[in-house]
């Protein structure tokens, strides 16, 4: 049995994706319980009730945001054993393709295929869990066990990577990402410098960075000279500076699609 | 080393702080302060600057470093490395144009010395020794 998390947006600004998904998933057969999660629905509530059910297989519906929500809520108390997955409705949805659907359709396939791989979880200062990347703000530095990174340029893009989020760069090193590997990639990237008559013409994109420098960690200590640091990590969160990253092996069970990229997969 | 079988790459606009201890292939092309261990390849490209020990088992070194390189099997010497300390290696090759200063010690490792993982120090010229000899030849 599913239970769907459906974000309270989903139910305003797209009625129509909402009643083509539930046309398909009776269609298919995967039918389920549907949670509304408004802005002061108590989730850890509703998954105690779900799992009480028998429900073991845990949805979110809507963007990378309910995603994140939906599985720090279900990560936080950690005693059962669960599947999950997400159908992208609206942007961003970098965990979807990370799981291996692009798009709504896609997911539900994937859901009734329900083919499931173990995937590796980031964690932030032992509280904030993320599946794709934590980014954090360019003037921070990386401090690994016995010595540390900084950057010699102010404009540079810090991340610490479980799967990749530079995909139109990294065809060298694309295979470096694997989410089921239990290695995270603390990547240095930086923008290309495009030159005023490529600017003029509009060639340079603002928001292209292409990584320079990569590092397989297990473990790692971002410091900054700010208290607070503003972190995107599936969705935007403010943490207090210095932030442990910490990743957890083959943490998650989620039901993978069709373009899932990781070397294991059961 | 190809560039793609790095698994950890120092980038052109890092710097590197500290004692660098790596499982996998190496590939620097910015700066490095400290000391620089990898049991893998250690690629060392045109522009990088390390200030560090450095012990690898194979090394292609275009860039510059300050500091003794140990590496356990073949080290080349591209013709833009600059080398300003002792090596020791199991084969060398330097192409011309490459500086270094500093002593070499060449030679396959016994098997005494490979079981201890550290190779044999290389042997400076006795100094005093010299001193004597030349005394006793003037008296």
């Amino acid at each position: 049995m599913y239970a769907y998390f459906i974000d309270d947006w989903v139910y305003n600004n797209h009625h129509r994706k909402l009643d083509r998904l539930d046309l398909v998933l009776t269609q298919k057969g995967i039918q389920g319980r549907k949670i509304k999660l408004s802005r002061l629905h108590d989730l850890g509530g509703s998954i105690k009730d779900c799992l009480s059910s028998g429900i073991k297989t845990f949805v979110a519906v809507g963007s990378d945001t309910t995603t994140s929500r939906v599985l720090n809520s279900m990560l936080k108390d950690n005693n059962f054993s669960f599947s999950f997955a997400c159908v992208p409705i609206d942007e961003p949805r970098a965990i979807a393709r990370v799981f291996g659907y692009g798009s709504m359709l896609e997911a539900v396939d994937a859901l009734a295929v329900h083919r499931t791989s173990k995937i590796d979880i980031g964690l932030l200062n032992k509280r904030h869990y993320f599946v794709t990347a934590a980014v954090f703000p360019k003037k921070c530095s990386l401090g690994f066990k016995s010595y540390s990174i900084s950057s010699l340029y102010r404009n540079h893009h810090i991340s610490v990577c479980n799967s990749n989020i530079y995909m139109n760069h990294t065809t060298d090193y694309a295979r470096n990402f694997d989410i089921t590997d239990g290695v995270f990639e603390a990547v240095i990237a930086r923008r290309p410098q495009v030159s005023f008559f490529d600017k003029m013409r509009g060639k340079g994109n603002d928001s292209v960075y292409i990584p320079e420098t990569m590092f397989p960690v297990k473990s790692i200590i971002i410091k900054s000279k700010d208290k607070t640091l503003s972190v995107f990590a599936d969705a935007e969160k403010q943490l207090t500076s210095p932030i442990k990253v910490d990743i957890l092996p083959q943490m998650l069970e989620v039901i993978i699609g069709k373009d899932f990229y990781g070397s294991k997969q059961h | 080393m190809r560039e793609e079988d790095a698994e950890t790459i120092i980038g052109a606009s890092v710097k590197v702080d500290g004692d660098f201890v790596s499982e996998g292939n190496v590939l620097v092309q910015g700066i490095v302060n400290g000391s620089l261990k990898t049991k893998g390849n250690l690629r060392v490209d045109e522009g990088a600057k390390i200030k560090a020990n450095v012990d690898a088992t194979n090394a292609q070194v275009s860039g510059e470093i300050q500091g003794n390189i140990t590496v356990k099997d073949s080290l080349d010497l591209g013709s833009s490395a600059k080398v300003a300390g002792d090596i020791i290696t199991k084969i060398l090759s330097i192409e011309p144009g490459a500086v270094l200063n500093g002593h070499c010690s060449v030679s396959a490792m016994s098997e005494e010395s490979e079981g201890n993982d550290q190779p044999s120090e290389i042997q400076k010229p006795n100094q005093k020794n010299k001193k004597s000899v030349l005394d006793e030849n003037l008296d």
